[in-house]
């Protein structure tokens, strides 16, 4: 009884199923719909523009043919592989791009109509001028740089390309190759930083090369230097102690210039307070680079007037240390709070200097800035737009703030070559100059150790 | 029992109708004529303001078979009123390498969107691109409010505060015989001749508003200021 139930209820179901599944037919995609065979008439060249790897192609379609659909340009490369652009019938030139070298090339041109008649092809054999690849290998300069090698290019068209970096690896005992280093991959997309450090290389001679590909799988031979990079190490900030020779202080708020900022006996600017024992500036030599160190206060003149438009604020913050060895240093890098609230603005440093004296100068401590040597001066960048930051942009900013020491300085009276024991940093901006303070999370330092103490 | 085994045998015929139909003749019944063809649309339309007109310029995609554009806006509430542009040379701005038409509004002002729609030679349309716009009229031209007038030391010479969008001013002034000077436009100062002192200056401020409108507008009233009376 209960058996039948279930042939009488089941049956006609799996019954259904099965004849659904039997009747299916494969569904292959809506098909070319053909509405004619004529082939449309071939595409008329008016112009052909030379371009760095390219042919701008301006073409005119022959009237009275509504169903053309696009046009097709196609070239043979130089690896043997085909190459296709197509743009729609509402555009009156294609761009070819891929090229390489300055010969001429044969680019074919048809058109097609909605149902997938071709036309007659045209033929456009015209040269390119030189591709934004071989012209960046071409004006390629590699030179030793601190604790690396540093890499010029040109790439007057802003074309992106990628230049791949070959170092030596040693992979057969006793014989040395050229291997690419993926993790130095340089990619070029703009015709301004047209320029890359490649670090971190012991300062011994060796051999790098490059190599530049494109999207369009062009790929350059290629350019091997060697070279010898400077020797570079990171400056130990665990040595580095800060000194209250200039009478840093904590106090959590903006203190009166008058009262507070120079020291009556020697007139030297003081150096500033911290917020707290947690902000003083020995922890931008503490290897923390997240979180929040360093927040010291501006000066402010006339801080008491009880108006405050005669308030003044002075923007010179310092602080001064020990490096307890003597350096030349090669570059700085600024690592800042990493809130997005101070990327490019806000407490961030902007602009600074480095000063530097050693123990040579008996008068370090009673006479400044004329006994102690200006090492560098520094301009932080600013971004596009700082409302809509770019990835790249706040990667740069608290990743790689990076100062080179030398190409860096922005003051022509600064010595940067000079080597230093004693360093005081003078913070000169903030991003936005209306912050009441500074803030950075640490400072590293890479140069030349001359002396340990 | 009979009829429900009735029931199943039609249920399953139904079933057999649906799942044997094929999707192709389907989709075959709506493409078989090949897809639609636009026309090439306008990629942009440009709106110049005006009093009680507009010039609109029209920057068309590029199509070999484009014939006339049509520009269409509301009149009031459900009525359009349109206007045809054919692609001539007599419709062609050289400089400013569009075609362009310039549509008198008759009693519209104020905001307007403007739609246009290119035609091709086979009456296929383009997609509808719109763009607002701004008619001045009477009720703009009354809020406008002339530049004040300030006369030298010795009132033998008067000239106008600048207004944002002022262009210049038009000025007549009462002479020593009792007669008004004719109405001349003054840009800046402007010198008094035998001006009667006490007598009155007249003047109206023109303003262009926006630096691309294709018509300046002049305050309704005339800014009457007493000549001052000097030793």
């Amino acid at each position: 009884m209960k058996t039948n139930r279930y042939i009488k209820f089941f049956l006609p179901a799996m019954v259904s199923s099965l004849l659904q599944v039997a009747c299916m037919d494969s569904y292959m995609g809506i098909e070319q719909i053909k509405t004619g065979s004529d082939a449309p008439d071939k595409v008329v060249v008016n112009e052909v523009t030379p371009q760095s790897g390219a042919l701008k192609i301006d073409f005119t379609l022959a009237k009275g043919n509504p169903n053309i659909a696009q046009v097709v340009a196609s070239y043979t490369n130089k690896r043997g592989e085909p190459m296709e652009f197509k743009v729609s019938r509402y555009s009156s030139s294609i761009l070819v791009e891929g090229l390489t070298g300055t010969d001429d090339v044969t680019v074919e041109l048809i058109c097609i109509d909605a149902s997938g008649n071709k036309s007659e092809v045209t033929y456009v054999s015209a040269a390119p001028l030189i591709s934004p690849v071989e012209l960046a290998l071409n004006t390629m300069k590699v030179e030793p740089a601190f604790g690396g090698i540093k890499v010029e290019w040109k790439n007057t068209s802003a074309q992106p390309f990628t230049i791949h970096v070959l170092t030596e690896d040693t992979l057969q005992k006793g014989v040395s190759t050229l291997v690419e280093d993926p993790s130095k991959t340089i990619y070029s997309r703009d015709s301004v930083n047209t320029a890359a450090y490649v670090r971190q290389y012991p300062s011994i001679e060796q051999g790098f090369g490059f190599v530049i590909s494109d999207k369009w799988g062009n790929r350059t031979d290629t350019l091997i230097s060697s070279l010898t990079p400077y020797k570079e190490d990171e400056i130990d900030y665990r040595r580095i102690e800060a000194v209250s020779f200039f009478n840093p202080t904590v106090y959590a708020g903006s203190r009166d210039y008058d009262s507070y900022a120079v020291n009556s006996a020697t007139g030297i600017r003081n150096d500033g307070n911290a917020h707290g024992a947690a902000f003083v500036p020995q922890t931008i030599f503490n290897g923390v680079r997240t979180g929040n160190e360093l927040y010291g206060y501006k000066f402010v003149k006339n801080l008491n007037d009880p108006d405050p438009a005669n308030r003044v604020t002075v923007h010179d913050f310092y602080a001064t240390f020990d490096l307890n060895m003597d350096v030349r240093l090669s570059r700085v890098k600024i690592y800042p709070r990493t809130a997005l609230v101070y990327t490019y603005t806000r407490s961030s440093v902007k602009r600074f200097r480095i000063w530097g004296t050693n123990d040579a100068n008996s008068q370090r401590w009673s006479k400044f800035p004329e006994t102690w040597t200006l090492i560098g001066e520094y301009v932080g960048r600013e971004p596009v737009n700082l409302a809509s930051l770019t990835p790249e942009e706040i990667e740069y900013f608290n990743e790689n703030q990076e100062y080179s020491i030398a190409e860096g300085n922005v003051n022509p009276e600064a010595q940067p070559t000079e080597s230093f024991r004693y360093m005081r940093l003078q913070l000169m901006e903030t991003y936005n100059p209306n912050e009441a303070f500074y803030t950075i999370n640490e400072f590293q330092m890479f140069g030349e150790v001359l002396n340990k103490y | 029992m009979m009829s429900k085994y009735a029931y199943i045998a039609t249920l399953l015929l139904a079933f057999l109708c649906i799942s044997c139909e094929d999707a192709n003749d389907l989709l075959d019944q709506h493409l078989k004529g090949g897809p639609i063809v636009y026309a090439g649309k306008i990629n942009e339309l440009d709106i110049q303001s005006g009093y009680y007109r507009l010039r609109v310029n029209i920057y068309p995609a590029e199509d070999v078979n484009r014939s006339h554009c049509v520009l269409s806006w509301n009149v009031t509430s459900g009525v359009r009123d349109s206007v045809v542009v054919q692609y001539m040379e007599e419709n062609y701005d050289k400089d400013l390498e569009c075609y362009y038409a310039i549509i008198p509004l008759g009693p519209i002002e104020g905001n307007l969107l403007m739609a246009s729609q290119n035609v091709d030679a086979f009456g296929n349309r383009s997609l509808i691109n719109s763009e607002g716009a701004f008619i001045y009229g009477p009720t703009y031209v009354s809020t406008l409010v002339n530049a004040p007038v300030n006369f030298s030391p010795d009132a033998s010479e008067v000239t106008f505060e600048n207004r944002i969008g002022a262009v210049g001013n038009l000025v007549s002034y009462e002479q020593n015989n009792g007669q008004f000077t004719e109405e001349v436009f003054v840009t800046d100062s402007y010198p008094l001749v035998n001006a009667k002192s006490g007598g009155i200056i007249r003047s109206k401020t023109r303003y262009l508003i926006a630096e691309t409108d294709i018509d300046t507008l002049v305050t309704e009233a005339y800014l009457e200021t007493v000549i001052p009376q000097t030793p």
